[in-house]
């Protein structure tokens, strides 16, 4: 594998940066109304018959959890719908490559990006929370970087699947047979355990799940030792998946 | 001052090998500073390819590449430091402007984001772009998309420049301009590599020209004295002639057509 540089990998941020700060306006919308639906739907909706769970009222319960959703969806939208575009059609990946950055930094520094996308629209998503008086401790100025190591963990997710997808349209099956699921049951909307403890276990396995409950367990003040364990989970399978799209990158985009 | 006689490029027995199909065999090339070379090839003859083996965005099968004798295989991210690539594609950022462009690409290089931008006006400046750096890529015509592909090439003041068909799809005038361009290029010595099907583009900019064809070398030399010492009258006519296409070829497509 090819040596990464931190200047090369720090520079693929700012391109993206200087690519999305056009695009911020617009973009804002589509990002937010998503779980703003489904806050509508299920916190405002079912939550006037469910009352209280997980010891909150359920329209917190789900706006915290959707804090988590949309960061989580703000990164595949980028490492799924927009890589495809910069390594397929635009070929963006192989105009960056003829300079001194190399195609695993373009990886790296794409995934990474995919963090700070979940960072902003998870962040602003937690503004709507904020404004809806649901935030209880001042733990939640540690929520963006949550954001951002979930962005960056699905962000080489997404771009695993982005590689080995054979055609466009396997990238509609990832969202729809993976992310999609995953944003239902991660203990977004309900949680898992109080179900069944078989589904708590298929739960632990989605990286949104640890994810949501340190959001709100950082929301309500609620930190433990349980939090630190989600974390470490969350930074070990971000590491662990950032080698995948590092290793078949250059086998795959044979430009 | 220049040193004409520094080797700028080296390419030894470059071969490419698709599974059992091999693209490029036993392509070398020898380049010094301020000197052009043209590859002619039919469409597949192999002339991306060895660009991009090069260039360093492709792997080499076997051979060897130096740019100012940094391998290019052991260290690509210097190598590629010293070279400006435009390639067969335009590949601008259709999300960002003229100038948006310049510096996306500028920053690539660790260069500061001021001087990018100084720099850009610079060259931007020279491409004859200056008045539409802030016009969106749609907004441009190929031959203007060309120029800006070439000024963002020479962003990291590269000693070698790398061509691939540059002017292919373009009116008569852009290319008259672009080859303008090239030129002043190379009285300030740089070194051009360029692939092209285009006679007239490879008289008027190459020192030698290498003709190639199902990714092997048929002939090199000096561009003036090639077509003689093949028994043709001019470049065109030689690589015609030498590719396998001829008379009857061309009275079998008019009848066709
Ligand atoms: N990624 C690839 N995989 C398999 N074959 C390829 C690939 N790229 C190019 N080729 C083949 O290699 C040959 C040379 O291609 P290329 O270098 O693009 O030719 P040229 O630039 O002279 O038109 C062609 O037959 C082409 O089909
Ligand atoms: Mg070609």
């Amino acid at each position: 594998m090819n040596k990464l540089s931190v200047n090369g990998i720090w520079h693929v941020i700012q391109r993206n940066w200087m690519s999305f700060k056009k695009l911020i306006k617009i973009s804002i919308f589509p990002n937010l109304f998503d779980p703003i639906l489904y806050l509508a739907a299920m916190g405002l909706g079912i939550g006037h018959f469910v009352g209280h769970i997980g010891g909150m009222p359920y329209l917190n319960f789900v706006s915290l959890g959707l804090v988590a959703a949309t960061g989580m969806n703000a990164a595949n939208a980028e490492s799924v719908t927009n890589a495809y575009i910069q390594m397929y059609l635009d070929k963006t990946y192989y105009e960056m490559s003829t300079s001194p950055i190399n195609l695993e930094e373009i990886i790296v520094g794409q995934a990474l990006w995919a963090g700070v996308r979940s960072t902003i629209f998870g962040t602003l998503f937690l503004l709507v929370t904020l404004f809806m008086g649901i935030l209880q401790s001042w733990m939640v100025v540690f929520i963006p970087v949550i954001l951002f190591i979930t962005g960056t963990l699905f962000g080489f997710l997404g771009l695993t699947f982005t590689l080995l997808a054979p055609t466009r349209d396997y990238l509609n099956y990832f969202s729809m047979l993976i992310i999609q699921p995953m944003y239902m049951f991660s203990n977004t909307f309900f949680p898992l355990g109080s179900v069944s403890p078989w589904l708590r276990n298929v739960g632990w396995l989605s990286p949104l799940t640890h994810a949501v409950d340190l959001i709100r367990q950082m929301a309500t003040g609620a930190v433990t030792l349980q939090s630190l364990n989600d974390i470490i989970w969350l930074i070990i399978v971000a590491v662990v998946l950032s080698f995948v799209p590092q290793s078949i990158v250059r086998s795959k985009l044979n430009y | 001052m220049v040193n004409f006689e520094e080797i700028v490029l080296t390419a030894d027995n470059l071969v490419k090998q698709y599974g059992t199909f091999f693209a490029v065999k036993n392509i070398s090339i020898q380049l010094k500073k301020g000197k052009s070379l043209a590859i002619l090839g039919p469409n597949g003859a192999g002339k991306s390819t060895t660009l991009k083996m090069i260039y360093a965005t492709t792997a080499i099968t076997t051979g060897h590449v130096e740019i100012k004798g940094i391998d290019v295989e052991t260290n690509p991210r210097e190598a590629k430091r010293h070279i400006g690539v435009v390639m067969q594609d335009d590949l601008l950022d259709t999300s960002l402007n003229v100038m948006e462009n310049m510096v996306a690409h500028a920053i690539l290089f660790d260069i500061p984001w001021k001087l990018a931008k100084k720099k850009a006006e610079r060259l931007l400046k020279f491409v004859g772009l200056l008045n539409y750096q802030k016009k969106e890529i749609y907004e441009l015509s190929g031959g203007m998309r060309r120029r800006l592909v070439l000024a963002r090439a020479l962003v990291n003041n590269p000693e070698l420049i790398i061509l691939d068909e540059p002017t292919t799809g373009l009116d008569i005038q852009s290319r008259h301009v672009f080859w303008n361009k090239l030129e002043q290029l190379k009285e300030k010595g740089v070194s051009i590599l360029i692939t092209s099907h285009y006679g007239e583009e490879i008289e008027r900019l190459a020192d030698d020209v290498m003709i190639i064809n199902h990714g092997e070398k048929i002939v090199s030399g000096p561009t003036k004295l090639l077509p003689a010492q093949q028994g043709y009258g001019n470049i065109e006519e030689t690589y015609l002639g030498l590719t396998g296409y001829t008379k009857e070829h061309e009275e079998i497509e008019q009848t066709l057509s």
